[in-house]
């Protein structure tokens, strides 16, 4: 079988302008509530900036969502964490492996099974949605 | 009851949900019909009335961008007429779902009836190579619905928990302890499981709940492609996509919305589905023991020609003031049907699958296959069909038969 072709995305399409959907806008009033009961001093340090577009949305939401998961956890939960930091954005923690007693009705874990050598190059896995600013010849949007 | 003798199930060891935004299933994938007469897609005949009385039949003028703005309304009243045709149960207690309300509730946002019969396009399968050919290569269900005939998040939560605790709406809401969410369940197993969002400013759409409260449970997208690189897949990988265009964090780039609700691109959430397939069919190690499900949140107020069925209470009731509606909702009915596909090269090309699922089929799924009996989930989960049973064939795909993509 022939590769199928992905489509390509004009430039054009991309406007971080472009005003919050009501998801977003009840994604970013989540996050309000939350903010709201933070103490004082926490909430100073997160942007404060009326959101009206994408961009403004994205802006307080990556602050936000670094604070909860930098943040301590509770000491019931904390066993769980897998070195969560409030670093760099898209390389985060590995998965967390909810480890405990295997339940009776369980299978054997495929975490046990021998892992085969790696084969994927760094191009296959990059995000075919982040793209170059440097990119200057988009194709034109069919009206 | 899954068949665990078989060789794809034998082998199976990591399940990957991705789950879109906002499209409904004859908007996406009607026109497969044409190619395979079993897809329930469109005749070209389905239509609704204009608010002049005019018949408005569905069209193939789906676009890319640009065509459904304002959003097409998806909360529950309109949801709710969009399905009945605004007949009400005060007018018909006895009412039906006719599908005939979808161009009046969008011609209400902007009174332009011109523009209200945009609701009524669909693609063509040429523009959008990448869902189009998984549908048609794999296994494509005819009768998958979102849970309740709402917006996103109480039928996310839906993915998420089996039941959206009572919410039929976009409101904050705190998960009843009653009923844990998937993730939770996988505490005390051998297994893992993980939310992936696209990247912090992105994040996740479960915010209230699992990330104020569990962040371990979460990783970005670009953790999701190293784990699949190093082989470090979680059992149970649930992908959120990028909900806005905004920049990159550390300036090398525009991050494009890749989720396609309107009035994102949809070639965006093109790019982005055959980079999570891709992700997993071209790692060797992954693909023979992975099944990929697509599925969409709800329909985003587009057209869809199939009434959604009754469906097993969950036990809640949200109240007029919450519907919006004259009626009391008792989730005893599902949303409007949405596209879904089963990706695995344990699964017979053309597949069509004609069983009733909802979102509460996922966290049924994964629960049956990882976690056992479990007995704390909503009637609807318990109710739910699951899917891995697709998972059949006797022998797996040869390489060659499965699609790849290129840029």
């Amino acid at each position: 079988m022939e590769p199928i072709l992905i489509p390509s995305v004009p430039r054009e399409a991309f406007n971080k302008h472009r005003r919050i959907s009501d998801l977003v806008r009840k994604q970013v009033e989540h996050f309000r509530h939350i903010e709201k009961r933070l103490p004082a001093d926490i909430r100073a340090t997160l942007p404060q900036h009326e959101i009206v577009t994408e961009d403004d949305a994205a802006r307080y939401i990556g602050p936000i969502t670094d604070y909860l998961l930098s943040r301590p956890q509770p000491k019931s939960q904390s066993k769980k964490v897998v070195s969560i930091k409030s670093a760099v954005p898209m390389r985060r923690s590995l998965p967390v492996t909810l480890t405990a007693a295997a339940s009776p009705a369980l299978k054997k874990s495929p975490a046990k099974k021998k892992s085969a050598p790696k084969k994927e190059t760094t191009k296959a896995h990059k995000s075919p949605s982040i793209r170059s600013k440097t990119k200057k010849s988009a194709p034109k949007r069919k009206k | 009851m899954l068949d665990r003798t078989l060789p794809g199930i034998q082998k199976l060891q990591h399940v990957v949900v991705l789950m879109m935004e906002n499209r409904s299933f004859d908007h996406m994938l009607g026109a497969l019909k044409s190619e395979n007469p079993a897809i329930d897609g469109l005749t070209g005949n389905e239509f609704n009335l204009d608010t002049t009385g005019e018949p408005v039949k569905v069209v193939p003028d789906a676009e890319f961008q640009s065509q459904l703005d304002p959003d097409p309304d998806h909360h529950f009243p309109a949801v709710d007429m969009q399905i009945f045709g605004g007949v009400t149960t005060a007018q018909n207690p006895n009412r039906q779902p006719n599908m005939q309300g979808f161009v009046t509730s969008y011609y209400n946002q902007q009174h332009n009836v011109g523009h209200s019969h945009e609701i009524m396009n669909y693609f063509t399968s040429d523009k959008l190579p990448i869902l189009s050919t998984l549908a048609t290569q794999y296994a494509v269900f005819n009768r998958w619905f979102s849970s309740i005939p709402g917006p996103t998040l109480c039928n996310r939560a839906f993915a998420h928990y089996g039941t959206s605790f009572g919410q039929v709406s976009m409101d904050v809401f705190y998960w009843n302890k009653q009923y844990k969410s998937v993730y939770e369940r996988f505490e005390g197993t051998p297994y893992t499981a993980k939310l992936y969002y696209y990247d912090q400013q992105s994040s996740s759409l479960e915010v209230i709940n699992l990330l104020q409260n569990q962040p371990q449970l979460f990783g970005t997208f670009q953790d999701f492609q190293d784990a699949c690189s190093r082989n470090k897949l979680p059992s149970y990988s649930f992908i959120e996509p990028n909900y806005t265009d905004h920049d990159a964090p550390d300036g090398t780039g525009e991050l494009i919305a890749s989720d396609q609700h309107p009035d994102h691109d949809v070639r965006a959430g093109e790019q982005f589905i055959a980079t999570v397939y891709t992700a997993i069919r071209s790692n060797p190690n992954l693909w023979p023991k992975t099944a990929i499900l697509i599925v969409y949140d709800e329909h985003g107020g587009i057209y869809d020609h199939v009434p959604p069925p009754s469906c097993t209470p969950d036990g809640f009731v949200a109240q007029p003031a919450a519907t919006g509606t004259p009626d009391p909702f008792h989730f005893d009915r599902l949303g409007v049907r949405v596209p879904a596909v089963l990706i695995s090269p344990w699964i017979a090309p053309g597949t069509v699958i004609n069983e009733v699922f909802e979102h509460a089929s996922i966290p049924g799924t994964l629960t049956d296959f990882f976690v056992g009996e479990y007995g704390a989930r909503s009637p609807r989960e318990i109710a739910a069909n699951t899917f891995l049973g697709y998972i059949n064939q006797p022998t797996m795909r040869a390489d060659a038969d499965c699609p790849t993509f290129k840029k």
